[in-house]
């Protein structure tokens, strides 16, 4: 019932997403576009190349962090984790910082010589460099606190890395950064959005043939150890799975708030359960939900995405935790 | 009669340090009581015979299986453990933490629901099923996890100190279900204890772990 009526919130949200905007286009219109029909005037290029790549986007942007948010719970049995918690949106901004920022520095500016394509490619780097740090990091730490708590000094330094680039830097290539930072799904384009699709398609195959072996999880390693799971294997693929979700989201679109850590909390709340079994879809089509009503928000109000995301996903997690205070558990 | 479980010179310990050498032969149908005083590695010696923490020599056998040569998944068929800390977890049911018991048998097969409907039955866990673990009294709670361990199947169930957060009523209640379940379905129970006079009332055997 309640995934039905997810369902056709995203039906209705796609469509609105579609009609709404600066100019409102009737649905009549948006649907000969889309099926090929519509004549060639400016409400076809507004629809094709702007109101349907960002309506994909988010759609596929909310999936990958929704995920990305709900291994990195699972794995850290911390209801607090999110994407951001492993530092690979850290190194995304830092990468992109290093792009951005790098003209007071190497004396010529990467953004304004190659383009956008080195914003995405220094976001990747980032994000994937940091991704490999977890990875040997977590080949040799025997709980997962430790490699939380390295997750969150990555983080930090790549913070102070950051810091140092925004304060030598000029005005405008700082107004650039802050703006990225701020996050976005209207600048993707369809490679982009092909890319993000596969990804966060990809990564729902080993989430389902794990979600046993997910749930055993929540019981602890010891617990997930003597029933055969091989915790060290299990926790690198929750690293690389949710790395590539976070950081191929965070190099297209920016780091996206909120939505990661939110969407699982929403599921649970939702379905009465931390089932990963039942969650499944949950977790896909809520992430697909959040992603566009955020969106659609940010759109039509002319304020940016983090904003959004920030401001309703904030008060939802403080009064999750709240309702639950009484429960010890912490997922 | 034949040995179910037979440890031969196993030598367990930290960072190549040996604290503990022993060697034993365990029948199946029993419930063998582990006592020592604090230290003496009761805990470890449980982690490594689950295959939990690397031995520094020896054997251990299962029915004439080395645990050595096989891998975690299966030796999860053969051992299942029920630890002492209650791990803190929301929103999973008593039903869906009996149906982690199928996981090392990689089945959710009729004849594994057969086994929980009869695991259910034995344990009078039918008014639980759908209560969410987190609100289980202590007692109720390691019921629920020995009903998990019930329904992995395995010929020997190991419990580190199983009624170490119970009240007198509960360790009564649990003890009791577990001597009738190495008697009736003729596993090897070894737990840990500190408790002499439910080890006295409840085990078969005692295992005296020296310093």
């Amino acid at each position: 019932m309640a995934l039905t009526a997810i369902m056709l919130t995203i039906c209705v949200l796609i469509i609105f997403q579609l009609i709404f905007g600066s100019i409102t286009i009737p649905f009549s219109d948006v649907f000969s576009i889309l099926t090929g029909h519509g004549d060639e005037g400016p409400n076809r290029v507004i629809v094709l190349e702007s109101r349907l790549p960002r309506t994909l986007s988010s759609i596929f942007g909310g999936i990958a962090l929704a995920l990305s948010g709900w291994l990195m719970q699972t794995l850290f049995r911390n209801p607090l984790a999110g994407p951001s918690i492993l530092g690979i949106t850290s190194g995304a901004s830092l990468g992109v910082a290093i792009v951005v920022l790098s003209g007071s520095f190497f004396g010529f500016n990467l953004a304004s010589t190659f383009g956008s394509l080195s914003i995405v490619g220094g976001a990747l780097i980032g994000a994937s460099s940091i991704l490999f740090i977890m990875l040997f990091a977590a080949g040799r730490m025997k709980d997962q606190i430790t490699l939380l708590i390295i997750g969150i000094m990555v983080g930090h330094f790549t913070g102070a890395v950051e810091s140092i680039l925004q304060y030598k830097t000029s005005e405008s290539s700082l107004r650039s950064f802050i703006i990225w930072g701020m996050g976005s799904f209207a600048d993707t384009n369809y490679t982009e959005i092909i890319i993000l699709s596969i990804v966060a398609t990809a990564a729902t195959v080993p989430i389902y043939f794990k979600r046993n072996a997910l749930n055993i999880m929540l019981l602890g390693d010891d617990y997930a150890q003597s029933m055969g799971i091989r915790v060290k294997k299990l926790r690198i693929l929750l690293i690389i799975l949710s790395g590539l979700l976070a950081g191929v989201v965070t190099a297209f679109c920016g780091p996206v708030a909120f939505v990661g850590l939110v969407v699982p909390h929403i599921a649970r709340m939702l379905f009465h359960t931390a089932d990963h079994r039942k969650l499944f879809l949950p977790i896909i089509f809520l992430g697909a939900m959040v992603g566009l009503s955020c969106d659609f928000i940010s759109r039509i109000a002319e304020i940016p995405l983090n904003a959004i995301t920030s401001a309703l996903g904030a008060p939802v997690v403080i009064w999750i935790l709240l309702r639950n205070s009484k429960s010890k558990a912490i997922i | 009669m034949k040995a179910m479980l037979e440890i031969t010179n196993l030598k367990v310990g930290f960072d190549q340090r040996v604290l503990i050498n022993v060697s034993k032969k365990f029948e199946a149908g029993k419930i063998v009581a582990l006592i020592g005083r604090n230290g003496t590695g009761k805990s470890s010696l449980i982690r490594t015979i689950a295959g939990l923490q690397k031995e520094l020599g020896g054997r251990i056998e299962i029915n004439g299986t080395s645990l050595s040569q096989l891998q975690p998944i299966e030796i999860a068929k053969l051992i299942s453990v029920v630890f002492t800390q209650r791990p803190v977890v929301n929103g999973i049911n008593v039903i869906t933490l009996l149906e982690m018991g199928t996981y090392p048998h990689q089945k959710e097969s009729a004849t594994f629901q057969e086994k929980i409907k009869q695991v259910v039955g034995e344990l009078q866990l039918e008014n639980l099923l759908y209560k969410s673990i987190e609100s289980l009294s202590d007692g109720e709670f390691q019921k629920a996890m020995i009903g998990r361990a019930l329904v992995q199947q395995t010929s020997v169930i190991l419990l580190d100190e199983p009624t170490a957060f119970l009240d007198y009523v509960a360790k009564e209640e649990v003890m009791g279900l577990l001597r009738d379940i190495a008697h009736s379905s003729n596993k090897l129970i070894l737990f840990s204890s500190h408790d002499l006079t439910l080890v006295e009332k409840y085990a078969d055997e005692k295992w005296i772990l020296d310093e």
